[in-house]
């Protein structure tokens, strides 16, 4: 009981306590651009919280039964070629079993992303058990979706707003609306992860 | 009409910059601009793993399934990336940033690469896709060093390492939210530059013409609509119309409520 | 929430609605000036002519047009001076209400259009800028209790209800923000709002209900839980949020149902920063959270009508148009 609790308050804490996209920027370019399709939401939360967890599980047990890493670059070589298989053999078996080509598309934005590949970083400089990288695996997945589902609301709310000065229309006030979420989130943690 | 390095410099860097109008690769841009040192390291990263991208994926890849395709930018980022932590060395890597340690390697998964590879060189020459690399590049360094000069001065109240005396110091601008507010205003800025200010209106004013084969004429084909390419489909307009979508868009596909919100 | 009309979608003009605010904002800043002197006088003032200053710029250069009765952003600079302490350089003032008016107020087209409370965003920024010196309380009249209630609950210490610690409650008679801590005040605030836009209440009620319950549920403290419940209720700035952040008129739901939610969640929200968090007094990042969630207790807000009204109309929720 005691570790499930450990699991779900990382995996917690990852999606509201400091969240990884608004605390830190992590995966924010693609949270922007998923969140004009809330659709495919449940979809993103799951394959992104699929791929951290695997890739941080590996990256665990391959620092726990080898003593591969040696210094960083060997670490950021582990990370990124574990990463780069989960993501092939992901592919392949959708590409063989489902032939389904959006899936295909969306797999990429969803695996190879800076959220997914600094969750085994954030696991390490936490010095998080296997449990923990876990939840914390879990928890990046719904994190996103949480970043996108807010910043798809400031979208539809910014849209709605016919008084925004023409200069700060578009981009410009979707940086300070995402900007005052970030803000706001600070009010947990006071600092930024990294 | 051969386009000249000077046009998709422009269009690429300034007009259509990845970071305050596509709004790509902001998770470096956020992490590493906190000085004007690891901005500017960020900053060759970000080209060199560009360049070399672009270069690869329009002379080598375009053969290659798009889903075999991402995961080899990663592997050749990686190829940028390694050798320039090996390079800083370990002793080194210690004395800088917890962030920057990060953010070196995320280099390799950078949403930069994907979507300029991706939409655009790919389908295009080996000239143009470098012209594009570079032009992307050149655009991120611009917001990164801006970036990294405001924020090191006002909010750490030093330029690359050395004290400045000011009254205070703005703490907050070290902090995710400081970064995007000033992007914010970058943006604004240049879109008050580029645009005057005034309400664009791309589909009316302006015409598709034909377009030779090898260059088309970006500068003169807007089309009215630019679905987010969420899953680098093909897209069927004009080469450089990929630099449009941008929040925009994002903002714009909220417009019809019945459409907003639904799956694709 | 439409900006095309001139009224508010109460009924009432805008200029009303921050007449209003600023009429209720002098009687704190007033006991301000008792307890704290020229420093919160100086306080207020820099804050009030900075947002004031920021918004002319603002409108000078971008919208090219200024509402001389649009009193939002000396709302937003005094807000922004009451939540802060009295002995806070001036410039940390003047920096929040630049902020609030700067960042929020004028690129969302004005304080009737902007989706997150401006003073709200100023104070978070002051508090992550300089939060040695927003979270320090001193400078206060002789006879005033030096250890703010914020403080006391933070470490988790008690503080026993006797006539006495009441009184000096109910007059704001302990060190803290130095607009935000005289409760004799808000209930009058609370009756003023009633009988001026009651409506808007509806937030606060919801905003202080989870509050309370969550202090009486989860006490903070190690006394009682009445004494618990008082001492979060009447410390910090809880009531001065929820009088003034949450009624804000341009984040503020339209419908009852969705105000209760808003209100309900942000409490929620700043309560588990009152336990969890890195400040003493998370108010304005509740309340900026609050505003960014919005747009789902507004869709809570329909589902649950969809669930209590049925279709021969046998049970009908009464939407007002608050």
């Amino acid at each position: 009981m005691k570790i499930i609790a450990g699991l779900f308050v990382t995996a917690l804490y990852t999606i509201f306590v400091q969240n990884l996209v608004m605390c830190s920027g992590l995966g924010m370019s693609e949270a922007m651009r998923v969140a004009s399709r809330p659709g495919t939401f449940i979809k993103f939360a799951f394959m992104i919280s699929g791929f951290s967890t695997i890739t941080s599980l590996l990256c665990s047990l391959i620092g726990s039964f080898t003593s591969l890493y040696t210094s960083y670059v060997v670490k950021a070589t582990v990370y990124a070629v574990v990463l780069a298989s989960v993501y092939i053999v992901a592919a392949a078996v959708i590409a063989v079993f489902t032939r389904d080509k959006e899936l295909l598309g969306t797999l990429g934005i969803a695996a190879l992303n800076t959220l997914v590949f600094a969750v085994p970083y954030i696991n390490d400089t936490a010095n998080y058990n296997l449990l923990r990288s876990i939840g914390s695996g879990l928890g990046a997945g719904f994190a996103f979706v949480l970043a996108a589902a807010l910043i798809g609301s400031g979208a539809k709310k910014i849209e709605k707003n016919t008084k925004i000065p023409e200069i700060f229309k578009g981009t410009p006030a979707m940086f300070f609306y995402v900007a005052i979420i970030s803000l706001g989130f600070m009010g947990f943690t006071g600092t930024t992860l990294f | 009409m051969k386009l000249k390095f000077s046009d998709v410099f422009f269009k690429g860097a300034v007009e259509y910059n990845p970071v305050v109008i596509q709004c790509v690769g902001l998770c470096p841009v956020i992490l590493a601009s906190t000085n004007l040192k690891d901005a500017l390291i960020m900053s060759a990263l970000i080209l060199a793993d560009l360049i070399i991208n672009c270069f690869i994926a329009s002379a080598l890849l375009k053969k290659i399934p798009r889903a075999i395709r991402v995961a080899i930018y990663m592997l050749v980022s990686l190829l940028i990336v390694l050798p320039t932590l090996w390079f800083i060395g370990s002793k080194s890597l210690m004395t800088m940033s917890l962030a920057m340690r990060v953010c070196i390697p995320l280099v390799a998964v950078n949403s930069v690469t994907a979507v300029h590879c991706e939409q655009f060189a790919v389908k295009n020459n080996v000239r143009l896709a470098l012209y594009d690399g570079i032009a992307a590049g050149f655009g991120v360094m611009f917001i990164l060093v801006i970036l990294g000069v405001l924020r090191e001065i006002i909010g750490n109240g030093s330029i690359l390492g050395y004290p400045l005396d000011l009254t205070f110091k703005l703490s907050g601008l070290l902090m995710p939210y400081g970064a995007l507010v000033v992007l914010g205003f970058i943006a604004a800025i240049s879109k008050a530059v580029f645009t005057g200010g005034q309400k664009q209106k791309p589909a009316e004013e302006k015409t598709t013409e034909e377009t030779p084969a090898e260059a088309p004429a970006h500068e003169e084909t807007v089309p009215e609509q630019i679905e987010l390419d969420l899953n680098y489909v093909d897209n069927e307009n004009d080469e450089y119309a990929y630099l449009l979508s941008s929040v925009n868009e994002l903002i714009a596909s909220f417009a019809d409520d019945k459409e907003g919100g639904n799956e694709e | 929430m439409s900006g095309k009309q001139e009224k508010s979608a109460e009924g009432y003009s805008t200029a009303r609605i921050f007449g209003d605010y600023l009429l209720m904002l002098l009687v704190p800043a007033v006991v301000s000036i008792y307890y704290y002197g020229n420093a919160a006088l100086s306080t207020l003032m820099v804050c009030a002519f900075t947002a004031l200053g920021c918004d002319i710029l603002g409108s000078a250069l971008i919208t090219k047009q200024f509402y001389i009765k649009d009193t939002s952003a000396i709302c937003s600079g005094i807000m922004i001076a009451l939540m802060l302490p009295a002995t806070a350089p001036l410039y940390v003032g003047a920096l929040a209400s630049a902020f609030a008016v700067i960042v929020i107020k004028v690129p969302f087209g004005g304080g009737k259009h902007a989706p997150f409370v401006p003073a709200a965003a100023g104070f978070a920024s002051a508090a992550v800028c300089f939060k040695e010196y927003v979270f320090t309380y001193s400078g206060g009249r002789d006879g005033m209790v030096t250890r703010s209630l914020g403080a006391t609950l933070h470490s988790g210490g008690s503080l026993r209800l006797t006539a006495t610690t009441v009184i000096d409650i109910l007059t704001g008679n302990f060190y803290g923000p130095m607009g935000t801590g005289c409760v004799i005040i808000f209930i009058a605030c609370i009756v003023f709002m009633a009988i001026r836009r009651k409506n808007a209440l509806i937030t606060a009620l919801g905003f202080i209900v989870s509050c309370a319950v969550i202090a009486v549920l989860f006490p903070r403290t190690n006394g009682t839980r009445l004494s618990s419940l008082v001492l979060e209720i009447c410390s910090g700035s809880l009531l001065f949020t929820a009088l003034f952040l949450m009624t804000d008129y341009a984040t503020q739901p339209k419908h009852s149902i969705n105000k209760i939610l808003y209100g309900l969640f942000t409490g929620i929200i700043f309560m588990a920063m009152r336990h969890l968090g890195a400040y003493e007094e998370p108010a304005c990042f509740a309340v900026l959270l609050g505003n960014a969630f919005s747009s789902f207790t507004d869709i809570l807000a329909e589902r649950l009508q969809v669930i209590f009204t049925s279709k021969k109309g046998t049970m009908e929720v009464k939407i007002d148009e608050a």
